[in-house]
């Protein structure tokens, strides 16, 4: 690695640098997110940082209502095996109208995998009250039903058995770089249309 | 405001009137219901499908129509006047019957197991080891062109001009074919031939000759009727041609322009009518002359014939009237009796003189000849008339034709079409796009080739149309055939097929479109409807290559013997699903579709929907609607099966998949197969050796070999399952959620109110639990409290055999001499009470040590805290409850002696020398304290029975505790509290009332309703007692669930045991109890906690020697039932154990508590029991759930009798079911000679060890020590047995003593079950007794091996460290 540039590279590097731009969440009025990445065994980070928290903002005063974070991300991975590939995970919480924090979103997105600029709109929600009493007494308590690990809404397992609401959204920006994936046999660029062989034709 | 108003009864009518609408329940008129002036249509008259519609009262329907009617919901109509709806869903068979309750299942329904047979896969495949290179298999797809006969997009002109093509191409073969010409020929040779014929006869022409000119004659007619027809159809399709080609040019004229180029020219070929005339009249006299020959042949010979009949029969009447007449005389002159003869009597009215037929009458059958003539052939003079279609004429160009017509112009020109073919149902290739020319047809012109690697089972063509390059539409599909091997591209031709579409389009411009009604032609008053449909010209072929060989699969020729077995398509035939299997052959099967009148419209018989259409060529088209799981699996394979088993790295994604130990936490795998190294395996790979291997050590017989391994897949399989339901969630796995508080938490907080900031007493919080996602390296510890301690052994002070006080002193120390103050103190008659013990615990690796303490029950009161690290620091349940590492908490005696060595002067320096000597030793597993959050109490530290150079000072516990004699156990206590911190959350055991665990129950032989009733009883004890052990059902070694009660059976002990003594007494018990314990000890709990214990019988148990507590608990229970002792299986739970078995002996008010892995009994009384609770009671008849509110083994009533105690899981006590276990036991003796080797080896491979454990110093080998010790232990096992250690302990001592002389020793005779040389090494390890650093010490050691009978083993190993005393004063 030395000479900077491996002709045979036994991993590949993927980077993300961005942001999590803002929010729209309508009925709350103060928020902050929490970030976590989710990623497979093969994976590991070589630089930036896995999880993070960010301020708390307020609502914007106009018509857009945006809460805007502007918060960086910037994370480095080294893999050798696309299986796993990262997740961020966002959670949103804020004061409700008592002011107890409360948690007011999960949402995930996996990184994307395409190098370029990319903008998601991450779809944001929470578990919900298995019963109205409970919902009264979590309202009133402020203990709203959360998740065991912010994280399983990056995993498919044992989703079953939740029943969610949706919150809001959150807007993500990112820039993605990859290296040595071509290398090892893995083509993320989208194949052109008019070029897929239809038969082994002579 | 307005005033109260009152309104009439009629005035209330009327008003109602206005605003409410009733509707009527009489039917509505039909008329109201259809589109306004049509007729109701019925549509199952037009012989459509329209299925059952679901029964609705009569009233209602009327009551739901006139609503419709008055809401103008005319749309809810069909067009029959009916509302419209769905058939009936109900289907009138239920598919699976309703079986009320499983015990009584009806005959007919049960169920039938047959095992799945299944089918290659290489089915669909062709087999891919014929498939070399040069084997490949290719189809050659020539798709020539398409013609539209009918197209949406056509005007009206090219409907006709397509009509027109369509008569002039079926013209035009009949006129190549050329039957006029063909027929006159024929007849004119067969007129010649009967005039030759004719000729040569003689006058008496013979039958033969005959009957030729009569086949003759026939043939000529029927010749003569052929002509007929095919001149006068062939007139007939003249003459439609032209009335189609009027048709057009009428049109042409109607809309001033042209848009075809058809032109019909009609040729007209001048005859010479004197030429005609001669022949039609020739042909007249033919015809009159045939016509007369056979009149002549059929109706006069045939008048002849009957003739002659009527001869004979008349003659053969007058001859019987005669007869008759004569008989008649004769009667009358005789006998009366024969009057009458009957038979004798022919009826004259049979015999009827046929009638002579009609003459041949000339002029008539001259006439009906011209007739026909004149009707169906050409008349004399009449021109020779041909057609000839062409395309000449010139189609007006686009500028100068009307809106309408350009609009339909442009449309076609964006209209492209190209050709889908679909192999297998799968896109194989797509034409080029090709716009429709002026005379609907597009040539495509080209040839694919298709490389297959499947059957090929169909070959399908879609025509999809391009709208504006936008929208596309497949209008149409058809099948091509799949050609045989002998087709190849060599002898290829091509050929139409035909396809349609019934897609519905109409235009706004001069397009008929297609399906929608048109007229067609001007003065016509009923419009036509035309679907679109054409021809393709393809041709579908094998392909040849460089070699002229053709490449198509092998195999495919008998496949298209629909007779052979081997016929692959056979069995992917819809047709056998309806049970036609016979009709294989496609032209009979059409044949049986058609007859059987199957409803084409009924959706379930839409397989055979392509045989109903009776394909012209006989063919049959397969539709495929089944259903083929992963039918494309190969395609999706990245790799080969094979590579994927080859390659290290997938080899190692697949083991981390699997989650095997050694690979789960393996991240950062590498991206290269290069990369991964075989080292990766290596461990792994061992592990799976050692499996084989350990056992092998143990030395014993291959059947046990097998019968572990055996053991170790059932497990494997049962922790497979159960790992499988780890991964279904509950909410509360995954959602925290604060709890509703009812009243009583309501009622509490409110009651915390008021409670005293900080109480006298307070209450115990459980700690909260740490989830494992927190969880780091070093940050788990383990907590051990060591309280105190109880009867320690004491230094025995007769050992030191000093005449004067000094060299005590001088042996203990200062230390040693307060600790005798102390040990005064307690008891002034004995100084014997010195000790100075301290607890050391260690695991993994780590040891800490408690201060020391003084005397025989000293108080520590100390926290030890030892770090835990997970295996590859993982803190998930799942794999900390795999954890199988021990803590082991040591007891020490501190000795500090002198040093200092006596002959020198400087006593100012006094050297003193720590020996730590080992009193005994208690081992906690990690996974119970896991399991159990915490351990507390006091428990009895194993201790060996001799120790030497100690006393055990039984007799002072005995009196403190104040408890009864007889049946009170000896020993060493400590007090411990054991915790984790923080605590872990361990895994949830598995809960039979939670359906997620319900996927662990197995396979049973036992009847389901006993099975049922063991759930309900299960769930029942669990509601009531949550934490008590009870089981029902136990998995045996075949991994089936079986009712535990079938374990007990009273069996035999060896009988060696039991011949010396009377069997009643305690010492008999003893001895058995000895026996069982010697078997070795292998839990599964370490491993499984608490999943699933495989029990396996006693037989099992004696073949494998290993086993845990349970097989160990019903091996004693059953022996202790043979003896005739009231015993049951006692479940329960235990320190360390955890839930447990262990055996209760009732004889008269005594209880006694075995534990049947140790060999160890208390009363249940004894405070010091392990036993923490019981659970629930077992004999071979019941079992017994313990109701009481106490558990704890000296509370527990033990009357199994008594309903209110106990609850019964048979509510009445019947005869115990057949139980699993053998009758006998068979027990083989032990090899002597393999015991007496077995005692070389082990004895030198621990003087081996004990040499290599101490690296820097002399080991020296006291010989006669070791004598005395051989001959010491020989005796041990009898007298331990016997629980008389204590009194052995002076034996030794003096035994000793005596022989040795002044000396100093310590040393511990041990005895375990023998389960490998490995494990008393490190037991002999775990004394410590190597770390004695005094340089004159010199070690003695005997092994003894007791043999019991079946290989069971009691290994004895005496060690002791000797120091010359009176070396050491000198």
């Amino acid at each position: 690695m030395s000479s900077g540039i491996n002709p045979n590279p036994s991993v590949f590097l993927l980077m993300l640098n961005g942001q999590i731009e803002s929010g729209e969440f309508p009925d709350f009025d103060e928020l902050y997110c929490k970030f976590s990445f989710h990623h497979g065994q093969d994976w590991v980070v070589t630089s930036g940082l896995e999880e993070g928290i960010s301020q708390i903002t307020r609502r914007s005063r106009d018509e857009r209502e945006l809460f805007v974070w502007n918060f960086p991300l910037d994370v480095t991975y080294k893999s050798t095996n696309p299986h796993g590939w990262p997740q961020l995970v966002v959670s949103c919480y804020g004061p409700d109208s008592f002011g107890r924090d409360v948690v007011h979103g999960y949402g995930s997105m996996h990184i994307p995998m395409v190098p370029g600029k990319h903008r998601v709109k991450v779809a944001m929600f929470v578990p919900v009250s298995t019963s109205k009493l409970q919902q009264i007494t979590s309202w009133l308590l402020g203990r709203r039903p959360e998740f065991v690990d912010p994280k399983v809404v990056a995993q498919g397992e044992g989703r079953e058995v939740t029943r969610v609401r949706s919150q809001g959204h959150v807007t993500v920006t990112c820039n993605i770089v990859t290296r040595d994936l071509k290398k090892l046999g893995y083509d993320l660029q989208p194949s052109d249309v008019t070029n897929i062989p239809v038969a082994t034709m002579t | 405001m307005h005033s109260a108003e009152y309104n009439g009864y009629n005035q209330q009518v009327e008003k109602e009137k206005v605003n409410y609408f009733i509707p009527s329940s009489l039917p509505p008129e039909a008329a109201s219901k259809v589109e306004e002036d049509a007729q109701p249509r019925y549509l199952e008259d037009e012989g459509f499908y329209v299925g059952e519609k679901p029964i609705v009262l009569q009233q209602n329907t009327n009551i739901l129509e006139n609503r419709l009617i008055k809401h103008g919901g005319r749309g809810w109509f069909g067009s029959d006047g009916q509302v419209d709806s769905l058939p009936n869903p109900v289907a009138e068979m239920a598919t699976k019957p309703w079986v009320d309750s499983l015990d009584e299942l009806d005959p007919c329904v049960e169920t039938v197991y047959v095992k799945a047979q299944p089918r290659a896969v290489e089915d669909k495949y062709l087999q891919i080891i014929q498939n070399q290179v040069s084997d490949e298999n290719e189809l050659q797809i020539d798709i020539g062109s398409i013609n539209f006969i009918h197209h949406s997009l056509m005007s009206r002109e090219h409907v006709l001009a397509s009509n027109i093509t369509m008569m002039y191409d079926e013209y035009r073969m009949i006129r190549h074919k050329n039957y006029i010409t063909f027929y006159t020929d024929k007849l004119a040779a067969l007129r010649n031939a009967v005039e030759t014929l004719k000729e040569t006869l003689g006058v008496d022409p013979t039958a033969l000759q005959k009957s030729r000119i009569n086949d003759f004659t026939a043939e000529i007619r029927r010749t003569t009727q052929q002509l007929s027809t095919a001149e006068s159809s062939e007139r007939d399709m003249m003459r439609q041609i032209i009335n189609e080609w009027e048709a057009i040019k009428s049109l042409r004229e109607e809309q001033g322009y042209n848009n075809t180029s058809v032109r019909l020219v009609v040729k007209k070929e001048e005859v010479n009518y004197q030429h005609d005339l001669n022949n039609w009249e020739t042909e007249v006299a033919h015809q009159v002359d045939e016509r007369r020959a056979e009149y002549d042949v059929i109706i006069l010979s045939a008048h002849q014939e009957e003739m002659r009949k009527y001869q004979v029969q008349l003659q053969e009447w007058k001859q019987n009237r005669l007869k008759m007449k004569r008989i008649r005389k004769r009667m009358q002159r005789g006998s009366k009796e024969n009057l009458l003869d009957p038979s004798s009597e022919v009826a004259i009215a049979d015999i009827i003189k046929p009638d002579k037929p009609p003459p041949f009458d000339d002029v008539t059958v001259k006439n009906e000849v011209m007739n026909d003539l004149i009707v169906n052939r050409r008349n004399p003079g009449e021109a020779r008339i041909s057609l000839e279609l062409t395309h000449t004429t010139t189609i007006t160009p686009t500028p100068s034709v009307p809106p309408s017509e350009a609009n339909r112009r442009r449309a076609m020109q964006k209209t492209s079409s190209n050709l889908r073919v679909l192999f297998n149902g799968r896109e194989v290739f797509q034409t080029e796009p090709k716009i429709l020319s002026s005379d609907f047809k597009l040539n495509f012109g080209s040839i694919f080739r298709v490389r297959i690697a499947q059957w090929p089972e169909s070959l399908k063509v879609g025509v999809v149309d391009t709208l504006r390059l936008v929208s596309k539409s497949i209008t149409s599909t058809f099948y091509l055939d799949i050609p045989p091997t002998t087709v190849h591209s060599g002898n290829v031709r091509l050929g139409v097929s035909g396809f349609t579409s019934n897609k519905v389009e109409s235009h706004t411009h001069e397009g008929v479109g297609s399906g929608t009604p048109f007229t067609l032609r001007t003065n016509e008053t009923n419009p036509t409807s035309l679907n679109t449909k054409g021809q393709l010209i393809s041709s579908v072929s094998w392909s040849l290559d460089a070699n002229g060989r053709v490449l198509a699969p092998k195999g495919l020729v008998e496949r298209e013997d629909p007779i052979s077995g081997a016929n692959p398509l056979k069995s992917n035939d819809p047709v056998i699903a309806i049970g036609a299997e016979r009709l294989q052959d496609p032209e009979s099967l059409t044949k049986w579709v058609q007859e059987s009148r199957l409803d084409p419209n009924d959706p379930e018989n839409a397989a055979l929907v392509p045989f109903m259409q009776g394909n012209k060529d006989g063919d049959v088209f397969l539709t495929q609607d089944y259903f083929r799981l992963e039918q494309l699996q190969e395609e999706f394979n990245f790799i080969t099966e094979e590579e994927f088993s080859r390659l290290n790295r997938f080899r190692l994604l697949r083991l981390r998949h699997e989650e095997i130990p050694e690979f789960r936490n393996i991240s950062m795998l590498p991206c290269n197969e290069h990369e991964v190294t075989e080292s990766a395996f290596t461990a792994y790979e061992r592990r799976l050796k050692e499996k084989d291997v350990v056992k092998m050590e143990r030395g014993v017989d291959g059947d046990r070999i097998e019968v572990l391994k055996f053991r170790q897949n059932v497990k494997d399989a049962v922790l497979h399952r159960f790992y499988t339901s780890r991964h279904h969630y509950s909410l509360q796995d995954m959602v925290h959620e604060e709890q509703v508080p009812d009243i009583g938490t309501l009622g509490a907080s409110i009651v915390k109110i008021a409670e005293p900031r900080r109480p006298l007493k307070p209450v115990r919080k459980t700690r909260k639990k740490a989830m494992s996602q927190n969880l780091t390296e070093g940050s788990v510890r383990i907590l051990v409290n060591v309280v105190r301690g109880y009867n320690i052994p004491t230094r025995q002070a007769s050992h030191s055999h000093q005449p004067d006080r000094r060299g005590e002193v001088q042996v203990g120390g200062a230390m040693a001499a307060s600790s005798l103050r102390v040990g005064q103190h307690l008891d002034p008659s004995s100084k014997s009470y010195l000790v100075a013990p301290f607890v050391a615990a260690s695991f993994q690796d780590a040891t800490v040590t408690t201060s020391v303490a003084q005397g025989p029950s000293p108080s520590w009161n100390e926290e030890l805290q030892l770090p835990f690290c997970a295996p590859n620091s993982d803190y998930n349940a799942s794999n900390l409850q795999k954890v199988d590492d021990v803590l082991f908490i040591h007891l020490f005696d501190r000795v500090t002696e002198d040093a200092t060595p006596t002959n020198t002067e400087d006593t100012a320096t006094i050297i003193t020398r720590v020996q730590n000597h080992w009193l005994g030793s208690y081992e906690l597993p990690f996974s119970t304290i896991y399991q159990r959050g915490k351990i507390d109490g006091t428990f009895k530290i194993k201790v060996p029975p001799v120790l030497l150079g100690y006393n055990l000072e039984r007799e002072i516990v005995l009196y403190r505790l104040k408890l009864s004699l007889k049946y009170q156990s000896s020993g060493t206590y400590l007090t411990i509290f054991v915790t984790l911190e923080p605590v872990l959350k361990p895994m949830d055991p598995p809960n039979l009332t939670n359906p997620t665990t319900l996927r662990l129950k197995f396979e049973s032989q036992e009847d389901v309703s006993l099975l049922r009733r063991c759930v309900t009883y299960l769930a029942d004890c669990n509601k009531r007692y949550p934490n008590r052990n009870v089981k029902t059902t136990v998995i045996d070694i075949k991994g089936e669930s079986v009712l535990i009660t079938r374990f007990v059976r009273p069996l035999p002990p060896p009988p060696e045991l039991t011949e010396a003594t009377n069997t009643n007494t305690i010492i008999t018990l003893e001895k058995i109890a000895r026996f069982v314990s010697l078997i070795p000890f292998v839990s599964d709990n370490v491993t499984y906690a608490g999943i699933c214990d495989l029990w396996s019988t006693c037989d099992q148990f004696m073949q494998m020697l290993c086993g845990d507590e349970e097989e160990h608990a019903i091996l004693l229970l059953n022996y202790f039932l043979h003896l005739g002792k009231q015993a049951y299986l006692l479940l329960g739970t235990a320190v360390p154990e955890g839930n447990t078995a262990y055996v209760l002996t009732v004889d008269h008010n005594e209880y006694i508590i075995w534990n049947a892995s140790t060999g160890e009994y208390h009363d249940k009384s004894d405070p010091h029991s392990p036993l923490q609770s019981v659970g629930a009671l077992i004999n071979d008849t019941n079992i017994w759930f313990n109701v009481q509110t106490q558990d704890t083994p000296m509370r527990v009533r033990y009357n199994v009798t008594r309903m209110s105690d106990w609850k019964a899981f048979f509510p009445i006590t019947a005869t115990p079911l057949p139980s699993i276990q053998p009758e006998s036991l068979y027990y083989p003796p032990t090899d002597q000679s393999y015991v007496a080797n077995l005692i070389d080896a082990v004895e030198r491979t621990l003087k081996d060890r004990i040499v290599s454990w101490r690296p820097r110093h002399i080991t020296r080998w006291n010989r006669s020590g070791n004598s005395i010790l051989r001959q010491i232990v020989k005796g041990l096992e009898e007298r331990v047995s016997r629980k008389t250690g204590v009194m052995v302990n002076t034996g030794h001592n003096e035994q000793l003593l005596s022989q040795l002389g002044d000396v100093r020793f310590t040393g511990y005779p041990m005895d375990q079950p023998y389960t490998g040389v490995e494990a008393v090494v490190s037991a002999v390890r775990s004394t410590e007794v190597h770390k004695i650093q005094d340089p004159d010490v010199e070690f003695s050691m005997a092994v003894h091996i007791h043999a019991y009978p079946a290989s069971v083993l009691a290994v004895w190993v005496y060690v002791a460290a000797i120091v010359n005393r009176r070396r050491h004063d000198l």
